[in-house]
């Protein structure tokens, strides 16, 4: 019994055979394995999915998910394994988020107020699925204040990062996180009550 | 309300405050409840951001995405690295940047070498008669190394026509050929390139001063 427990857990791959597998994958498909980019996109799918959908919008995430993917194909003749594939790939995805967004004319004065958003957030949630309720907040939010908020809340960038990608200064980050979270933070309130 | 603290709480949150003032905000925080609350609150709304679950697509994408990157035009296929033991890879702008140097260095040794060899040479009076010899279905050259008699001046600078020579007068003149004139083998002669020769304007017409090396294959003639 204990051996073959042994048995199962030696069998079960690990975040380290899986990033080497990645590696291979991103390797093969470098060569033009079709085959091995598939797999790639099965893995990351969902991520970069999740990740368009929350920077752009839910209506325009599945094509813009395409758009990544085939750039990352396009691409991966430069990729040297120097980063995880996933590294890589992520900010393929940002890349083209932002392209997208400049194309749809949503320039960086967007980064100022817009009265409308609170109102818009001030309706109570209506799904019963928390996580469902706090992506539609999330969409709402003013496109600054989203870009930041998904890149450092969600994503893990830093304001430093964040200022670089978006070419604004740390400051201005700093400052759209914080409202971010505020206008966020009563729409939590308004689901906490109606729990309540 | 809002507070001269109430727009650092995010950053009083993230660690990002400096010392002194993540310590006086420590203090504030003791006394204001409205800042204390909010404070709660967004960290409340970055543990919910941290906990979000990445769905994908509700309709499988990788059929479209399969049909693009059949049409895309890719330009540049990785290269297999070169894996060495001790983690050296070559990219490919290394392997160019290698490939042009082995160029320059390879075409700067032939350059030495047929320098080289075309020096000793200049002042030989005899030379090498460039004649190759067909010998049956296969091409072979051999060299000749004819004196340069005072009385053949067609034959001085080793430049005399083939057909005026016979060819016991060309085995002749191999054996008497003086030692210490050059001679090169037949490998030689196969690379070096006719141009070799050098010329000298004499009778109105440029003759090599060296005999040319006539190229020959060891290929069967067809």
């Amino acid at each position: 019994m204990e051996h073959s427990a042994l048995i199962a857990l030696t069998t079960i791959p690990g975040p380290e055979s899986q990033k080497a597998a990645m590696s291979a994958d991103a390797s093969l498909a470098a060569r033009g394995d079709v085959r091995a980019f598939e797999r790639l996109y099965r893995e990351h799918v969902a991520r970069i999915h999740s990740l368009m959908r929350r920077m752009i919008s839910a209506d325009e995430a599945a094509e813009v998910t395409q758009d990544v993917f085939v750039r990352a194909w396009e691409k991966l003749g430069s990729f040297r394994g120097e980063a995880a594939f996933g590294t890589w790939l992520h900010r393929i995805a940002i890349n083209v988020a932002l392209t997208r967004r400049a194309q749809l004319g949503r320039r960086r004065d967007r980064m100022d107020d817009d009265p409308e958003t609170l109102e818009k957030l001030e309706t109570k949630p209506r799904h019963g699925d928390l996580s469902m309720d706090f992506e539609r907040a999330i969409e709402r939010l003013p496109d600054g204040a989203r870009q930041v908020f998904v890149l450092h809340d969600i994503e893990g960038y830093t304001h430093e990062e964040i200022g670089s990608l978006l070419e604004v200064a740390t400051g201005t980050s700093k400052a759209q996180l914080h409202r971010a979270r505020m206008i966020l933070r009563r729409h939590l309130g308004r689901e906490w009550e109606s729990h309540e | 309300m809002s507070d001269l603290w109430s727009d650092r709480l995010s950053e009083y949150l993230d660690g990002e405050l400096a010392t002194a003032e993540h310590a006086e905000l420590e203090r504030h925080l003791l006394t204001c409840a409205e800042c204390a609350r909010d404070l709660d609150a967004l960290r409340q709304v970055a543990l919910r951001a941290r906990a979000l679950p990445n769905a994908g697509p509700a309709a499988d994408l990788w059929p479209a995405i399969q049909r693009r990157i059949a049409r895309s035009p890719r330009r540049v296929f990785a290269l297999p690295r070169f894996e060495l033991p001790s983690h050296f890879h070559f990219t490919l702008p290394q392997a160019v940047a290698a490939g042009v140097a082995l160029m320059l260095i390879s075409g700067v040794s032939v350059y030495l070498v047929l320098h080289q060899m075309s020096a000793p040479l200049a002042p030989a009076r005899g030379g090498v008669s460039g004649i190759g010899r067909v010998t049956g279905p296969t091409a072979t050259l051999t060299p000749n190394v004819t004196p340069a008699p005072a009385t053949q001046p067609h034959l001085r600078e080793g430049t005399a026509p083939a057909t005026r020579r016979s060819r016991s007068s060309r085995t002749r003149s191999r054996r008497t050929a003086p030692s210490s004139t050059p001679r090169r083998s037949a490998s030689w002669n196969r690379i070096l390139p006719s141009s070799i020769g050098r010329s000298t304007r004499r009778g109105g017409r440029w003759r090599p001063t060296r005999p040319v090396p006539i190229f020959t294959s060891t290929l069967p003639c067809k």
